[in-house]
C-alpha cells in the first residue's frame, strides 16, 4: 500500500496557490493551500504534511520564518521554497536555512513535481524502517 | 607671510580690537578661573554684476568663529568656513539621486509583481497542454504560448537586473569570500543543468584565495551569464574550462567554451544593448555583464572561433 504523501502549498496569489495545488493533485499527492503565515501553521497542525511548498515573500510573516515552526510542528517535513526573486542571497539564505530546494518564479511545474517525487520517494525509503506504524497512522486518520 | 610665519599668540593677542566680531553669543564658564567663549556667525556673499548677465555669479559662505578668552586675554580662536555653494549643490545631486533611486526601486517592484500573473498562466497552460497529444496543433499553440511567455520573464529579469546594478548599497558589500567560493558556488548553481546536457566543467583556481572588491551577488550574476552564453552554445558531450592567473592588482578569469562560437562580424557587437543572435536572446546578458565588470574597474574581452568555441576574458581588480 502505498503511503500518500501530502503537501502543504502556502502562497498568497489566488490564481497560483489554485494552479499549483491542481497540478500536485493531478500528479498524484494529496495537497492543500494557505495565503498567509496563520493559516499555513494551522493547517499544517491540522494536516501535518510531509512536505511544504512554500513562497519567501508571504505577507505578515516571511516564508523563511514559517520553515522553523513547520519542522517545530513535525521534524522530518521538507520545505522547498519558490520565490519571484532569483536573487542569490536568498537562493544562499534557503539553503542555509535547511530547505531541500529553491525554485524561481516562474517555473515549469511538471520540474516542480519531478523534485517532489523525488523528495518523496527518498522520503519512503528512510521510513520504511517505522512504515508499518506509519501506515497504522494514516488509516487511522483517514 | 612676508617676514616668516606669524606666531599663534601674536594672532590671537592682536584680536583684541575684533573682539565685536565675536559678539553674536557669549558664554562664560564656571570654571575658576572662567574661560569666555565669543561666538560669531557671518554669512558672506559676494556677486559678480557684470553688463552682461551670463558672467554674472554669486558667491556665498558661512564664516564661524569662536574666541575663547581667559582672564589674562585670547586663549585660542576656532574660524569655519562653510562652502555654502558646495553644500547646496551637493544637496541638490543627493536628492536627485534619492528620487531616481525610488523611481527605480519603484519601477523594480512594479515590474516584478508582473511575474506572478505570468506564473499562473505559464502553469495552466501546462496543464491545459497535458490534454493534448504532442501531434495536435492545439499543444502546438500552448507551446508557443508558453515559449513567448518565457521570453516576457527573460525580459522581465534582465530589465531588473539591470536596475540592480545600479542600486549598489554598502551594507550588501560581502567581501570575505574568496573569488574561487563564488565561482564554486556559481558551478554548484548549475550542476544539474550541467548533468543534464551532459557538459563537463573544469575549474582550475588559484591556490592563494583571492579577494576582488565586488559583491558577491554581482559576481554570481557575471558568472552565471557567462555560463549560460556557453551552455547554450554547447552540445552536450562538450566541456567548459575556467582558468586562474593573478598578479598583484588584477585577477584573471578565462571562460573557454567547447561551442558554436561567434562570427567575427558579431563578436564587435556581443556587448551592445539589444543585440542578439539566439532567437529567444534579449540581448541583455552580455551587455549588463559588461556593465557590472566596468563598473568595478574590470574588463571583459571575447575572442571565437566560429564552430570551434569562445574564450572569454575576465579582469578583476583586486581587493586591496
Amino acid at each position: 500500500m502505498k503511503k500518500y504523501t501530502k503537501i502543504l502549498v502556502v502562497d498568497d496569489q489566488k490564481w497560483i496557490r489554485v494552479m499549483l495545488l491542481e497540478a500536485l493533485t493531478l500528479s498524484g499527492f494529496i495537497s492543500f493551500g494557505a495565503a498567509n503565515y496563520n493559516d499555513a501553521l494551522e493547517l499544517a497542525y491540522r494536516e501535518m504534511p510531509d512536505i511544504a511548498l512554500v513562497d519567501i515573500n508571504i505577507p505578515e510573516n516571511s516564508g523563511f520564518k514559517l520553515l522553523p515552526r513547520l519542522k517545530k510542528l513535525k521534524p522530518d517535513v521538507e520545505v522547498v521554497f519558490m520565490s519571484g526573486s532569483s536573487d542569490f542571497g536568498y537562493k544562499e539564505k534557503a539553503s542555509l536555512s535547511g530547505a531541500i530546494g529553491f525554485f524561481v518564479k516562474p517555473f515549469d511545474i511538471f520540474e516542480l513535481v519531478t523534485f517532489l517525487n523525488g523528495i518523496s520517494t527518498t522520503m519512503d525509503l528512510a521510513a520504511k524502517g517505522e512504515g508499518e506504524w506509519e501506515m497504522e497512522h494514516e488509516k487511522k486518520r483517514i | 607671510m612676508g617676514n616668516g610665519a606669524r606666531k599663534e599668540t601674536d594672532l590671537i593677542s592682536s584680536l583684541n580690537s575684533w573682539e565685536g566680531l565675536f559678539a553674536n553669543k557669549v558664554n562664560i564658564s564656571l570654571d575658576h578661573p572662567p574661560i569666555i567663549r565669543l561666538e560669531g556667525s557671518h554669512k558672506i556673499t559676494i556677486e559678480n554684476q557684470s553688463k552682461d548677465p551670463k558672467l554674472n555669479w554669486t558667491y556665498t559662505c558661512n564664516i564661524d568663529t569662536t574666541l575663547l578668552k581667559g582672564p589674562k586675554g585670547p586663549l585660542g580662536l576656532i574660524i569655519s568656513l562653510d562652502d555654502l555653494k558646495t553644500i547646496q549643490e551637493f544637496h541638490g545631486k543627493l536628492m536627485q539621486i534619492e528620487s531616481l533611486i525610488s523611481e527605480r526601486e519603484l519601477a523594480a517592484s512594479y515590474v516584478h509583481e508582473i511575474k506572478n500573473p505570468l506564473f499562473s498562466i505559464r502553469g495552466f497552460l501546462q496543464l491545459l497542454e497535458k490534454n493534448f497529444s504532442e501531434k495536435d496543433k492545439h499543444y502546438k499553440y500552448i507551446n508557443i504560448i508558453i515559449e513567448e511567455l518565457d521570453r516576457i520573464q527573460h525580459m522581465i529579469d534582465d530589465f531588473l537586473s539591470m536596475i540592480r546594478i545600479s542600486r549598489t548599497t554598502e551594507e550588501n558589500y560581502d567581501y570575505d569570500n574568496p573569488i574561487q567560493k563564488t565561482i564554486q558556488d556559481t558551478i554548484n548553481l548549475f550542476k544539474f543543468t550541467f548533468q543534464a546536457k551532459d557538459i563537463e566543467c573544469n575549474f582550475d583556481g588559484s591556490k592563494d584565495p583571492l579577494f576582488v572588491s565586488i559583491h558577491k551577488g554581482y559576481l554570481m550574476q557575471i558568472f552565471t551569464n557567462l555560463f549560460q552564453n556557453s551552455i547554450e552554445a554547447m552540445e552536450s558531450g562538450k566541456a567548459l574550462y575556467i582558468k586562474m592567473k593573478h598578479d598583484e592588482d588584477t585577477v584573471f578569469i578565462e571562460f573557454k567554451d567547447e561551442g558554436v562560437g561567434i562570427k567575427g562580424e558579431d563578436l564587435q557587437n556581443i556587448f551592445n544593448p539589444f543585440f542578439s543572435t539566439k532567437e529567444q536572446g534579449t540581448g541583455l546578458g552580455l551587455y549588463i555583464t559588461k556593465n557590472i565588470i566596468e563598473s568595478c574597474g574590470g574588463k571583459i574581452s571575447a575572442e571565437s572561433i566560429y564552430g570551434k568555441g569562445t574564450i572569454f576574458h575576465v579582469e578583476l581588480p583586486r581587493k586591496k
